[in-house]
């Protein structure tokens, strides 16, 4: 035997081990870590809605709680600074063991006016931003300079829901935590994408104080509490139409083409609009990008352009006496209305029956985008998946508390004992997973509870699409 | 820079970039193409565009996990969703999802000068000065990352006796 | 290097690695030869300048008229013009149900150009779309807020201490007072 021959058989051998061994890396898959928590049993309170983690209207009074939120912003009040290192501190705080929190620091935070005002915003009857007309007029230039800030205003009531934690005020708690997850769904209801994405940016810290206060020896028992909150907790359909807006604040001569007989002038302003689009030049900004660019993309799509207003129903005489440029925004228009629908239209399904619909049609845009045979307002579409997702996460994450809740309430029912499975619950109805349309995975092993909410198919688990809770009801 | 030599970049070096922003980042796409766009917006194009696309996507990552590093904890909206790092495979080879799963335990300073190495092309002088380091240290810390890759992966010392054999 | 250097029972492993393909990287070439052309063209250097002139030269021509005018262009069959693109590789193919992590490429509206300045780029579209595509930490940081001991003195204008503004209102109310008095 040669050595080439030995050389590539040892080559073959090794690929072929390599491929031998590597199915077993797959069960050992990183996965995140899990959520530890140690609980007391507890029975629902009475009443059973005693606790409830958003103000209702009793607890409201009337006005606009917009103007309250951003009066938490006052120059005079806002004075925590933002020192350097200010935010890593914070989270620092958020992650030490409520034992070791250093509660003198941290007082402040209990008579803090930007905090007092999100309380009294949370507590109002209505939430107008104001901000579907500025939606309308500046589109996608909208800029959102307060979204940042109330990121941070919702890390800090974090910190004092833990300070009254520490405290043992677990009325305290409550409220404060009524007051983020209000601040989370005012955010999240407005108009735009990105404030629904901070809205349950914020939610979720919320969640994760929920996490917390179940740790608490005094903790009530939550379960109708959060079945109480809306479902889903916030409106994400108010930010994907905002998004539809965006269309026609960016380009306004589109909005009656498809009618129109545009005159000279007209449609020198749609080429102006359309040339400042394909170029991402903000005409407000006194800029104007010259007709070139768009004129080489029109005169390529408008053959194909032509033929599918012709085969869709318009008279070909009337389509021929178009000009170009108007053949080309119709048939673009036109797809692009389809494509969207495409996406919005499985909105209104529950997570588990939309997501993998929503996939395939964020797929087929995908494909769209590299035909280009339209103009690009593909731009505007937002990716809806990704959006959508998120809200999937939080009320995959609401849910799984739910069913905590729900063993706590049998644990204490049955003297401590914990049921063999979910369905052993008798005393509440237990939730499934928004995700998967089925129940979470549970599994009870030397009295730990775990609950999985598994990855969806063929991904792998992560933090975000993936979480385990791990329970320990001391007795 | 020309429309060819261009063309010829992103052909041979935007997917490899990309998997090499993935150490860091969670849309890695975004940083990259924002080098691209760096690159050709350059009045006087760098004279070795590949380790100056390495370095501008290594700080441009880096700058992108920090922001999102402290905020995953409590916001659970970690922008990584499922990242699938290899395309699948149908050959007889290393598995895709097996060999990216394994990939991703190293530690980031193996795994980084894996990636630059293996799939970027570059030498370990110019992953020297993309890291900050010597070139001796980078192929120390390349030799032991493939060592831990060997050990995941089960790979038999090819020493041994060739099954069959 | 490493085939110089590196133990030689690593060479197999290297190999299989190498062999595989990272995920297709969803560049969005138009947009990066675009600003190519557009860098070019202010330095007048290489073939881009001759390209976008010809493409300039062509589409204002046949353009001009094509968008103008709604009747068929005379003498000519439709826009069959010879129009110069940069070469740019086929289409990639649709991403395989075996990835379902494939994102739309980033075909975003180009920038607005090289002499624009950062806080341009920071404009409400591009948060927008970083966000929509990064999550929330894609948002602008928030920057400090002025401190109170920055604001400007009342004093000349209601003969009042600064201070008072940190007052409850009643104070301020009262301080008012005595000072029609």
């Amino acid at each position: 035997m040669n050595d080439s021959f030995r050389h590539w058989r040892n080559r073959v051998s090794a690929v072929f081990v390599l491929l031998m061994m590597a199915s077993s890396i797959a069960a050992q898959a990183p996965s995140p870590p899990s959520i530890r928590l140690r609980v007391h049993p507890a029975a629902a309170p009475t009443p059973a809605l005693k606790y409830k983690l958003l103000p209702e209207l009793e607890d409201k009074t009337p006005g606009n709680a917009a103007l309250l939120y951003l009066r938490a912003f006052s120059p005079e009040w806002y004075s925590h600074g933002r020192p350097p290192g200010f935010a890593n501190k914070v989270l620092d705080l958020l992650e030490t063991p409520l034992v070791d929190l250093p509660k003198k620091d941290v007082n402040w935070l209990t008579s803090y006016q930007p905090l007092k005002q999100l309380d009294k915003a949370a507590r109002k009857e209505t939430c107008d931003w104001e901000m579907t007309a500025r939606v309308r007029e500046e589109g996608v230039n909208m800029m959102f300079p307060e979204l940042q800030s109330f990121r941070e205003l919702a890390s800090l009531l974090a910190l004092r829901n833990r300070l009254y934690l520490a405290d043992d005020n677990i009325d305290q708690t409550v409220y404060t935590l009524q007051t983020g997850f209000s601040l989370g769904r005012d955010i999240g209801q407005a108009p735009t994408l990105v404030n629904s994405l901070v809205g349950a940016a914020i939610s979720h810290v919320m969640v994760g104080q929920v996490e917390e206060l179940l740790k608490h020896r005094k903790c009530p028992n939550l379960y109708w509490a959060l079945t109480y909150l809306p479902n889903p907790l916030i409106d994400f359909r108010n930010g994907y139409e905002g998004e539809r807006l965006m269309l026609f604040a960016r380009i306004p001569e589109l909005r009656g083409i498809e009618t129109e007989q545009l005159s000279p002038e007209k449609e020198e302003k749609l080429l102006d609009q359309l040339s400042n689009f394909v170029s991402g030049t903000d005409a407000r900004n006194g800029r104007r990008e010259d007709h070139v660019t768009l004129t080489v993309l029109a005169l390529k799509i408008y053959p194909e352009a032509k033929k599918v207003l012709i085969e869709e129903g318009r008279k070909a005489e009337e389509v021929e006496a178009m000009p170009v440029v108007q053949v080309v925004a119709i048939h673009s228009l036109r797809r692009f209305k389809e494509y969207q629908d495409d996406l919005y239209k499985w909105l209104g399904l529950p997570f588990s029956e939309a997501r993998a619909g929503l996939e395939q049609a964020d797929k087929r845009l995908i494909i769209a985008q590299q035909k280009k045979d339209m103009l690009p307002l593909f731009m505007l579409i937002p990716p809806a998946a990704k959006v959508f997702n998120a809200h999937a996460r939080l009320a995959r994450k609401i849910a799984a508390l739910r069913c905590l809740e729900a063993i706590r309430m049998h644990a204490k029912d049955n003297n401590g004992k914990l049921p063999a499975k979910l369905d052993d619950i008798g005393l509440v109805p237990v939730p499934l997973d928004p995700m998967t349309g089925k129940s979470f995975d549970y599994h009870v092993k030397d009295q730990i509870i775990t609950l999985y909410a598994p990855p969806p198919a063929q991904e792998r688990p992560t933090a975000s699409n993936s979480f385990t809770y791990e329970m320990t009801i001391e007795k | 820079m020309g429309p060819e030599q261009l063309g010829q970049l992103i052909n041979a070096h935007a997917a490899a970039l990309v998997l090499y922003a993935r150490q860091w980042c969670a849309i890695p796409e975004d940083i990259v193409q924002e080098a691209f766009l760096k690159l050709v917006t350059q009045t006087t194009p760098p004279t070795s565009p590949v380790p100056w696309l390495y370095c501008v996507v290594r700080n441009g990552s880096i700058s992108a996990s920090r922001t999102a590093r402290r905020r995953q904890h409590y916001e659970s909206l970690a922008a990584a969703e499922a990242q699938t790092w290899f395309e699948p495979t149908e050959s007889s080879g290393l598995d895709a999802e097996t060999a990216g799963a394994a990939l991703q335990n190293l530690p980031i300073q193996q795994r980084e000068i894996i990636v630059a190495h293996l799939w970027g092309g570059l030498t370990f002088e110019q992953i020297g000065e993309l890291i900050g380091s010597s070139a001796s240290t980078a192929h120390r810390w390349y030799t032991a990352g493939l060592s831990s890759l060997r050990e995941r992966l089960g790979v038999a010392c090819p020493t041994n006796p060739p099954l069959g054999s | 290097m490493s085939d110089q250097s590196a133990p030689g029972e690593l060479t197999a492993l290297e190999a299989g690695l190498a062999a595989l393909a990272p995920c297709s990287p969803g560049i969005d070439r138009d947009y990066l030869f675009y600003h190519a052309g557009r860098t070019a063209a202010r330095g007048g250097r290489g073939v881009w300048p001759y390209t976008t002139a010809l493409m300039a030269v062509l589409a204002l021509g046949l353009g001009w008229i094509a968008v103008h005018r709604p009747q068929p262009l005379p003498s000519l069959d439709r826009p069959e013009a010879r129009i110069v693109y940069v070469p740019v590789e086929k289409h990639p193919s649709p991403p395989s149900a075996a990835n379902p992590a494939h994102r739309r490429p980033t075909s975003r509206i180009p920038d607005l150009g090289e002499a624009d300045s950062a806080q341009e780029l920071a404009s409400g579209i591009h948060v927008r779309e970083q966000v929509l595509l990064m999550g929330v930490d894609a948002l602008p940081s928030s920057q400090a807020p002025s401190s109170p001991e920055k604001r400007p003195p009342l004093d000349p204008l209601l003969g009042m201490p600064a201070t008072i503004l940190d007052e409850p209102g009643r104070n301020i109310l009262k301080g008012l007072q005595e000072l029609g008095s």
